[in-house]
């Protein structure tokens, strides 16, 4: 191998190397043009992507950089984006996050509070009033509808309580008859048109689902109800500059304070954004650890 | 015609104003309806856009989770955009039923967006998967059909509304053209109005001013003008009037100056032989030793030619009268001085016993405010005898003469000798001052002529008239206090004593 055979392999190596790391570099030292923000499915996604489009449009204008957004079809899925896909960040449901925490080491930066007060969301199992199921034991044989295998409130929860109820293998006590409707809505509307006899659903969606139609109210019971967990958190991923992270952090923390903030909070559906920490998480990670078991036993669905 | 103009005006400014206004209607009119066409075309291409977008979503429905299938940012892009169109149609307005039709479209969207979220983020079996697939796709067939539907119904109308907004523009150009034509027809008729109006009185007068210009002053405007021209024509017609009378009299008083030029230098060729005649004939009388009769022939000669002599002194009066000598002095006093001797005329009077007879009354009313006057005394007293004799020989028996004087503020006085005898036929009046003109059987024509020429030398002015009631005649004789010249030359010197600081 001649001396310029060798040059020309170490600068096409070189510039292999510098292509193929530059914008992880860019990430890291805060030089970006722009970042991808993951949106995890709740309720309508298209009616969700419209929301947080209001959101992003404000931190591009703030941050100087442009925030994309790509919305995801399952709640597992935002895991694999960050891994495949170089996610930046995304707004995670509290399960989702306490994975990401763990797996990915994300670090969360700040949660929305809704127009209730709420930071925080607890999960519901409800039944239809007319299916006579009022405990444990009367879900026996019936049908069941989770959201996600992704999330403390449409999942983790309702096999946490079986647990606890003495219900281990949730595949015979319903028969096989459990699936997942992929958001919190869809459980309720599954419910609410006989599909289902028990849903699972996280708090908020079901009480915006009650002031939209509050004819849901009087055909749906909720009979259990989780502990609250932080229901959305954004967490960037630990290759995320440090400068721009703590620019974000500070743009959605002083979001309420100023007109345009407050404009886009509106739209955005939420009054304020407050300061998000990995302990927050700690709670959820316990519930995890409770359901794991029913979770390994009827498999990972 | 100020009043004709100002209504053309306002007429032809009402009738711009209208013009402007209808032309901007019709031009509103206009654009509205191409607008609507316009508007009418963006809803078309709307709908063609939202059949084209609830396409791309069935196809992203159709190819989801194929090796076809779309990113799902992609699909929600599709869905928003499809969200978006079927969102603005609303944003026109539309009959109720159509209305009604997009709501119905908006809602079956929404229902579609659910669908397609519920199965897009649903984890089931294979069969629900195809079931929720195929919901979402009825739906999605549901809002293409009805939308093709929409589209059709609205190329229709909009065919329609096509035919009818080109019927209306065409119309408006029509109505466009004829307001134009119309306008601009009655703006010639106002124009030619209003030109004829001025030009036809005006090259009336113009014709009468060049007639006027030959020396025809009888010319006078007959033909009725209308408005301020009428005025004018009357004017013309009184100026053409008082021109001729001006150029009558300027005739006149050339005649007559040429006449009286001719008759003085007679008079002063005749004056010479005739007082060799009169001193031969007094010689002759003296010398020769003749009968009473014979005498009596050589004093009418003499008498004769004496009267000659007086009728010749008249005319070099006339013709050449003497200058002025002007004095201060109470015209009273001449008044009276005068009064006394056509007393003593009238008593003493050798040729007529007629006259002797007449009893005559004098009433003097003097104004005492009536002080000196400058000029000849000895002329005016010559003028006011004539006129009083006139006055006595127009009092046939008895009669009363009155000799007024009155003073008025413009420096000047007014002497009237008054009589209430036979008077003057009014067409005579007129020529009474006129030389050799005489009522008289033995006048010579020239007393009032004489006194005119009198009294116009010293600034004056004299005329005579009828009384009003009953019989005789007044002659009113006007003077100033002081003489023209001296009166302007006492305002200048009254003026520069009364701003003395100009000095």
């Amino acid at each position: 191998m001649t001396m310029r055979k060798r040059s020309c392999r170490l600068f096409l190596g070189l510039l292999f190397f510098i292509s193929a790391y530059a914008p992880w570099q860019g990430l890291v030292f805060g030089q970006t043009d722009e970042i991808l923000l993951g949106i995890e499915p709740e309720h309508n996604i298209f009616d969700q992507v419209e929301r947080y489009r209001y959101l992003a449009a404000y931190l591009s204008d703030q941050l100087g950089i442009k925030v994309n957004l790509t919305i995801m079809s399952r709640y597992g899925e935002v895991i694999k984006r960050f891994k495949s896909k170089r996610l930046d960040g995304a707004f995670l449901s509290s399960y989702t996050a306490a994975m990401g925490i763990k797996e990915l080491n994300l670090e969360p930066v700040a949660s929305p509070v809704n127009f209730g007060g709420e930071s925080a969301s607890q999960g519901y199992i409800f039944v239809r009033k007319d299916s006579g199921i009022n405990s444990v034991n009367d879900m026996n044989g019936r049908r069941i509808v989770f959201v996600d295998p992704a999330t403390m409130e449409g999942y983790l929860f309702p096999l946490a309580y079986l647990h606890v109820h003495g219900v281990t293998d949730i595949n015979s006590f319903f028969n096989n008859r459990f699936y997942f409707s992929g958001s919190h809505a869809s459980a309720v509307f599954a419910v609410l048109d006989g599909r289902a006899d028990i849903g699972s659903v996280k708090d908020t969606v079901f009480e915006k689902l009650v002031r939209n139609d509050p004819s849901i109210s009087r055909e749906l019971s909720v009979i259990a109800k989780s502990q609250k967990a932080p229901e959305f958190t954004l967490c960037v991923s630990n290759q995320f500059h440090k400068d721009l992270k703590e620019r974000l952090g500070a743009v959605l923390l002083q979001m309420d304070k100023t007109k345009e903030g407050k404009k886009a909070l509106r739209q955005f559906e939420a009054l304020r954004f407050i300061q998000s920490d990995k302990s927050n998480f700690d709670q959820v990670e316990k519930m995890a650890q409770e359901a794991r078991s029913s979770i390994h036993e009827h498999g990972n669905n | 015609m100020k009043k004709k103009i100002i209504i053309s005006f306002l007429s032809l400014f009402l009738l711009f104003f209208a013009g402007i206004v209808i032309t901007l209607y019709i031009i509103n009119m206009t654009t509205a309806n191409l607008n609507a066409l316009l508007t009418l075309h963006k809803v078309e291409i709307i709908r063609q856009d939202l059949v084209i977008s609830v396409q791309t979503v069935q196809s992203n429905l159709y190819t989801s989770g194929t090796l076809f299938g779309k990113e799902l940012d992609i699909i929600v892009d599709n869905v928003l955009k499809l969200r978006e169109r079927a969102q603005t149609c609303t944003d026109c307005h539309h009959e109720p039923a159509i209305e009604s039709e997009i709501l119905l479209l908006q809602k079956l969207t929404e229902q579609y967006k659910e669908a397609l979220s519920y199965f897009i983020t649903s984890t089931a079996d294979v069969q629900r998967i195809q079931r929720l697939q195929a919901f979402a796709a009825d739906i999605g067939d549901t809002i293409i059909t009805k939308s093709q539907w929409m589209a059709k119904t609205a190329n229709e109308a909009l065919r329609q509304k096509t035919t009818s907004a080109m019927e209306k523009v065409s119309k408006s150009k029509k109505i466009l053209g004829l307001t134009l034509v119309c306008a601009l027809l009655v703006v010639i008729l106002i124009s030619l109005y209003l030109i004829n109006s001025i030009t036809k009185p005006v090259a009336e007068l113009l014709n009468a001013t060049r007639t006027i210009k030959t020396g025809n002053l009888q010319f006078r405007i007959t033909k009725q003008l209308q408005d301020e021209f009428r005025e004018l024509a009357i004017s013309f017609n009184e100026m053409a009037v008082s021109l001729q009378d001006q150029y009558h009299k300027l005739q006149q008083t050339e005649r007559l100056a040429v006449v009286g030029e001719l008759a003085a230098g007679m008079a002063h060729e005749i004056k010479n032989p005739l007082a060799g005649i009169k001193v031969s004939i007094e010689v002759l009388s003296q010398d020769l030793v003749l009968e009473q009769e014979d005498k009596e022939i050589f004093l009418g000669v003499i008498n004769e030619v004496d009267r000659i002599n007086a009728l010749l002194n008249s005319l070099l009066s006339y013709a050449r009268p003497p200058k002025p000598a002007s004095v201060s002095f109470d015209v009273h006093q001449v008044l009276e001085a005068t009064i006394k001797s056509a007393k003593y005329s009238l008593k003493t009077s050798s040729y007529d016993i007629e006259q002797k007879r007449k009893e005559i009354n004098f009433i003097k009313d003097f104004d005492p405010g009536v002080s000196n006057i400058v000029a000849d005394p000895a002329q005016l007293k010559q003028v006011f005898l004539n006129l009083i004799l006139n006055a006595i020989d127009a009092i046939s028996e008895q009669g009363i003469i009155t000799v007024q004087t009155r003073k008025f503020p413009n420096e000047t006085v007014e002497i009237s000798i008054c009589d209430n005898g036979k008077g003057l036929d009014t067409k005579i009046l007129d020529k009474i001052f006129n030389p050799f003109f005489t009522t008289k059987s033995n006048g010579t024509g020239l007393g009032l002529a004489v006194s005119k020429r009198l009294v116009e030398q010293h600034g004056g002015s004299i005329t005579v008239a009828n009384n009003p009631y009953g019989m005789g005649v007044t002659f009113t004789i006007t003077l100033p206090i002081k003489p023209l010249a001296e009166i302007s030359e006492q305002a200048d010197v009254e003026e520069a004593a009364a701003s003395p600081g100009d000095k």
